[in-house]
């Protein structure tokens, strides 16, 4: 009975092991795998237009967003836009989602996520042998790639870089809020001649005369609340349907991804890496190809901060598209021409 | 520690014959992970006691059985897992046949990964079809079932089980999933 057991196992696993995938280039590619890096086992989804030979990298924001849950809900709905021009490959980054593995909170640290995102490149680069690849990171997701040009940018792996709704400072920064309270400004200027929010701009504007600076928690929390107000919410309800097939019907254990405090442990460790790490001193370092984009209104990243972030990078190829009528999610709020940038950069 | 544990009691629960005092029975049915990722289930478990076996059908009757099963669970996209586990399990047996109960099994589960890429030191990568990871498993669950011996006299049991595993190592110590396993016991020495 033993012996029959075992060899039942080892076939199993020869089975498994012969089961190689084949990626062909394919207009509607979907493609499944995972990348053993540092004890974790992330999981890799590619999907979309291989054939285009261009594959963009996607980078979660958070920290703690889970690509593979963006991907599953096709949150940000590029299956009808993007995936049609391109393939992207969604991943978990290091314990979030569900990663597998025996790594624990000592690996999740900044420098590990961009060994983590080095190791995908270079799988993509193995497996798509004619594809260019480009990371596209989404807020934290775009902070990620800063720290991945300045540590690996000089091996040119990647074609380019797209950076979206992505600060370089952190809390701990002050130019951060040297940055915001300038935002504040130019909106206060710019929505003051509305006339149905005029009187909130000019209180704004009255205040800032009389706070040269932003410096307390109440200075901060003032500043919030005139904010707010501009603030666009992504119009992308989560429906029952795609809620259900997360659960059920997805490469997912629910319980690992978003029960039990483990996100909230990812998050607190990856801020406390962020406020140490002064990546807005470090980014003349970066000198190859990238775009970046923010909405008018995200408050954020917003473009009075992504304006210094792109005269400080020593790119000669770099842009900043400020998208009108867009908030944190430019994706979202204006997918026509969140879409148009791409294509205009991908070329 | 746990593996030791483990094999302890892996070797403890085999150490029965077939008893023609004690029932035995054979158990087989579906195990769901988060009940759609689908796998199957075999076990082989002994009633150690009962309250009242003789006025089964009558009154209600408890009885405690332990045994061992196996399940292979495909995951498709996460992992296929076989687990072994010892367990225990309490049943209550009303007069006209349906059955409650709880059931506690601690085990082994190994979770295979499908298509693994490693770097490797020359920079290129190769792949694994079957690798894993090896974890310690603890399931808690209610059972409700029909026992059909009573009024259609068939040596047989209709059961569903949910049940709520814990698994180590996991990030941050263990993770947990939900089951449902629904099946047919068989009673092999009916007297």
């Amino acid at each position: 009975m033993n012996s029959y057991f075992s060899y039942f196992i080892i076939f199993l696993m020869g089975l498994m092991a012969a089961c190689q995938p084949n990626v062909q280039p394919s207009p509607q590619a979907n493609d499944y795998f995972h990348v053993k890096t540092a004890d974790a086992f992330l999981p890799v989804w590619v999907r979309g237009n291989t054939s285009s030979n261009k594959i963009l990298l996607y980078i979660a924001g958070g920290p703690g967003g889970s690509g593979i849950d963006i991907a599953k809900v096709d949150y940000q709905r590029w299956k009808e836009t993007l995936e049609q021009d391109y393939a992207i490959a969604y991943y978990d980054q290091r314990g979030t989602g569900n990663n597998q593995g025996t790594f624990d909170l000592s690996s999740v640290t900044l420098s590990q996520y961009t060994s983590d995102i080095q190791q995908i490149v270079q799988l993509l680069r193995d497996q798509y042998k004619e594809a260019e690849i480009y990371l596209m990171g989404h807020s934290f997701g775009g902070y990620l790639v800063y720290h991945y040009l300045h540590e690996y940018g000089q091996e040119e792996l990647v074609a380019g870089s797209i950076a979206l709704n992505a600060p370089a400072s952190t809390d701990a920064d002050p130019e951060r809020w040297s940055y915001r309270r300038s935002y504040l400004q130019g909106i206060a200027q710019e929505l003051v001649a509305h006339p149905e929010d005029s009187s909130h701009w000019q209180s704004a504007l009255s205040w800032l005369e009389a706070y040269p600076e932003i410096a307390t928690d109440e200075e901060k929390r003032q500043w919030n609340q005139f904010v707010e107000v501009a603030v666009v919410e992504a119009d992308r309800p989560i429906t029952i349907s795609e809620v259900l097939g997360v659960v059920f019907f997805s490469p997912y254990n629910y319980f690992s991804a978003y029960a039990y405090g483990k996100l909230e442990q990812v998050e607190q460790q990856m801020f406390q890496e962020g406020y140490q790490s002064r990546m807005i001193e470090k980014l003349d370092r970066i000198d190859q190809r990238i775009l970046l984009m923010t909405g008018r209104f995200d408050d954020i990243a917003p473009p009075e901060e992504m304006t210094v972030i792109l005269d400080q990078l020593s790119s000669t190829d770099k842009e900043l598209i400020i998208i009108p009528d867009a908030g944190h999610d430019l994706a979202l709020d204006q997918p026509a021409l969140f879409q148009t940038a791409i294509q205009g950069f991908v070329r | 520690m746990t593996n030791k544990l483990y094999w302890i009691l892996l070797l403890l629960a085999p150490c029965w014959g077939i008893s023609q005092d004690h029932p035995v029975f054979l158990q087989a049915g579906y195990i769901g992970e988060t009940i759609t990722h689908s796998g199957l289930t075999i076990g082989l478990s002994q009633q150690l006691w009962s309250s009242d076996e003789s006025a089964l059908g009558q009154t209600p009757v408890s009885s405690l059985r332990w045994g061992v099963k196996a399940a292979a669970i495909y995951h498709r996209r996460m992992h296929t897992s076989l687990k072994v586990t010892p367990h225990v399990d309490w049943i209550r047996t009303q007069p006209n046949g349906f059955e409650w109960g709880a059931s506690l099994a601690l085990g082994y589960k190994r979770a295979f990964i499908p298509d693994v890429f490693e770097a490797n030191e020359e920079g290129t990568f190769k792949f694994s079809g079957a690798a894993g990871t090896n974890h310690t498993v603890m399931l808690a669950g209610v059972r409700l079932g029909k026992n059909l011996s009573i009024r259609k006299d068939l040596p047989l049991s209709i059961y569903v089980q949910p049940q709520w595993m814990i698994q180590t190592p996991y990030f941050l110590g263990s993770t947990h999933f939900f089951l449902v396993e629904a099946g047919i016991t068989y009673q092999l020495n009916r007297s």
